[in-house]
């Protein structure tokens, strides 16, 4: 299998007050591509911090990131990052908020707008295509920011605790739409949570981070198949999984 | 929340007419003396007398404020772009805005009437100074306050300088930018009538030092209820622009 995604040995410090904060050491993460995979650890352990290493914005660190093949020093990779914060532009319509991607690579013009139109509906946004973001519900504004990532250049999506600020109901049905979108589109993508059910039930692999400075102290395979059914949370092997990546986080 | 909106709306005309009765009545009782405090009657009684000559006179300081205002606004404009994307500018400029502003009016009217003449001209000038600073200064801040992880979306979607000015950073300094436009809408018929007060053919600020120098203080009143009106109509115009341009709910 082709890897999207080849971290080796990357560590990364911050000076925090003229001392050497570790925030990322040794960390091992390889990614097929096409594959959804997720990466838990304690608040603070430098996850985000990961993110923003693979999508070119940390500079300084030691080790390598492999990114399609490319070294990211060598040329920076197209990345569909969607960080923690929602960052909506506030004075634009759900629509021009969604296209900004492709307006600014300039391809809006050529964009066929079918396309945009199947995407919108498939995201369950198409009444809400005029609405402003502070007229939106958090799980409409997620749904947009995701839209907008999607639109991203790049086959390689991270997504970073998208879902962390939803309520548990809400939670749930996005994780399901979530999972039919990304079945039928199959991109690779990289899932920051603190919910371990959620890692479980989304992914194909689970990566478990320590406290900070941030190694990687578990990476375990889900085996259930795909499309994924609601009710595999009932099940022993889901426990065994919960138990274990519990065990692991020390909770 | 409701009702206190209601009562909101109503209190102002309320507390208007009870202050004009008010001194409409104090005025009676005390006797006092036109020329020391007209009663409101006789301040309208002075405004439709003099109400032509008035006219002419607000036409003139309409036209400076106007001038003025346009022309501040579109040196701010310009400046402030100029200074975002160019910080040797910023550096260079900035400082030289805050000690324009430390010098005060009533030295300036005088020393541009010197340089420039009796026309509007000098008159137009210290209102476009008197707008440029709080415009510039709405503008450059609302430019440069940014969201540190909307840069970093910005950079990993590969936005270009001039795509992140104009697609981001302006429409987002419009709240800013329109709060300093008010600034300046309220001080620039204060500016205007303030240079025209050391020597102009017309004008209401040269109306302003007849009435008083004659002792006609109802007259005086009735042209400092014009500059009043002037300045809320200004304020009332760029509040309205604001609404259409920043189309957002109030958070209010
Ligand atoms: N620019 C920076 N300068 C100094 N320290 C930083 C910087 N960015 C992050 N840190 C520190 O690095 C550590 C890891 O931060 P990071 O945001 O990656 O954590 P996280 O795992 O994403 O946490 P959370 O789950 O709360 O989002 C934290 O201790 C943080 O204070
Ligand atoms: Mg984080």
């Amino acid at each position: 299998m082709e890897l999207a995604v080849d971290i080796v040995n990357l560590c990364k410090s911050f000076t925090l007050n003229n001392k050497e904060l570790k925030v990322l050491e040794n960390v091992n993460l390889q990614a097929e591509a096409g594959k959804f995979i997720s990466i838990i650890g304690p608040s603070g352990c430098g996850k985000s911090t990961l993110f923003r290493t693979i999508a070119g914005l940390e500079k300084e660190y030691t080790g390598s990131v492999i990114v399609n093949g490319n070294d990211i020093r060598q040329s920076r990779p197209y990345i569909a990052y969607m960080l923690q914060k929602d960052l909506l532009l506030p004075w634009r319509n759900v629509r021009k908020n969604i296209v900004l991607p492709l307006e600014l690579s300039g391809k809006l013009k050529n964009t066929d707008t079918g396309f945009l139109e199947k995407m919108i509906s498939e995201f369950g946004l198409e009444d809400f295509v005029e609405a402003y973001p502070d007229e939106l519900s958090g799980g409409m504004r997620q749904r947009v920011a995701l839209l907008r990532t999607w639109l991203m250049e790049g086959s390689i999506m991270l997504l970073d605790e998208p879902f962390g600020a939803l309520d548990a109901l809400t939670r749930k049905n996005i994780q399901d739409w979530l999972l039919e979108i990304w079945e039928k589109h199959r991109k690779t993508v990289l899932f920051i949570t603190h919910d371990i059910e959620e890692a479980i039930y989304l992914s194909d692999e689970v990566y478990v981070m320590s406290p900070r400075p941030g190694k990687i102290i578990e990476n375990i395979n889900i085996n259930f198949g795909r499309p994924r059914r609601r009710d595999i949370v009932y099940t022993s092997l889901f426990i065994d999984y919960k138990r274990w990546l519990m065990s692991a986080l020390q909770v | 929340m409701k009702k206190f909106i209601n009562t909101g709306k109503l209190s102002l005309p309320i507390s208007f007419a009870v202050l004009i009765i008010a001194w409409e009545s104090l005025v009676y009782v005390l006797k006092t003396p036109d020329y020391l405090i007209p009663a409101p009657s006789a301040v309208l009684q002075a405004l439709i007398e003099s109400f032509p000559v008035l006219m002419r006179h607000t036409a003139v300081t309409l036209l400076e404020v106007i001038l003025g205002f346009i022309t501040a606004l579109i040196l701010s404009v310009v400046m402030s772009l100029l200074m975002v994307r160019i910080k040797v500018l910023y550096q260079i400029l900035w400082p030289y805005m805050i000690i324009s502003q430390t010098v005060p009016l009533y030295i300036l009217a005088p020393l541009f009437m010197i340089w420039f003449g009796f026309g509007i001209l000098p008159k137009v000038l210290i209102v476009v100074l008197v707008c440029f600073f709080p415009i510039t200064v709405g503008f450059v801040q609302g430019l440069t306050s940014t969201e540190p992880e909307l840069d970093e979306l910005l950079q990993v979607m590969r936005a270009t300088p001039s795509q992140i000015l104009w697609k981001v950073r302006v429409p987002q300094a419009m709240p800013q930018f329109f709060s300093g436009l008010k600034i300046a809408a309220a001080y620039s018929v204060t500016g205007a009538v303030l240079s025209e007060w050391v020597g102009a053919q017309e004008g209401l600020g040269i109306f302003l030092t007849r009435s008083m120098k004659t002792f006609k203080t109802a007259a005086l009143f009735a042209d400092v209820l014009i500059i009043i009106v002037l300045s809320l109509l200004l304020f009332y115009i760029i509040s309205h622009l604001e609404k259409k341009v920043i189309r957002r709910r109030s958070l209010l």
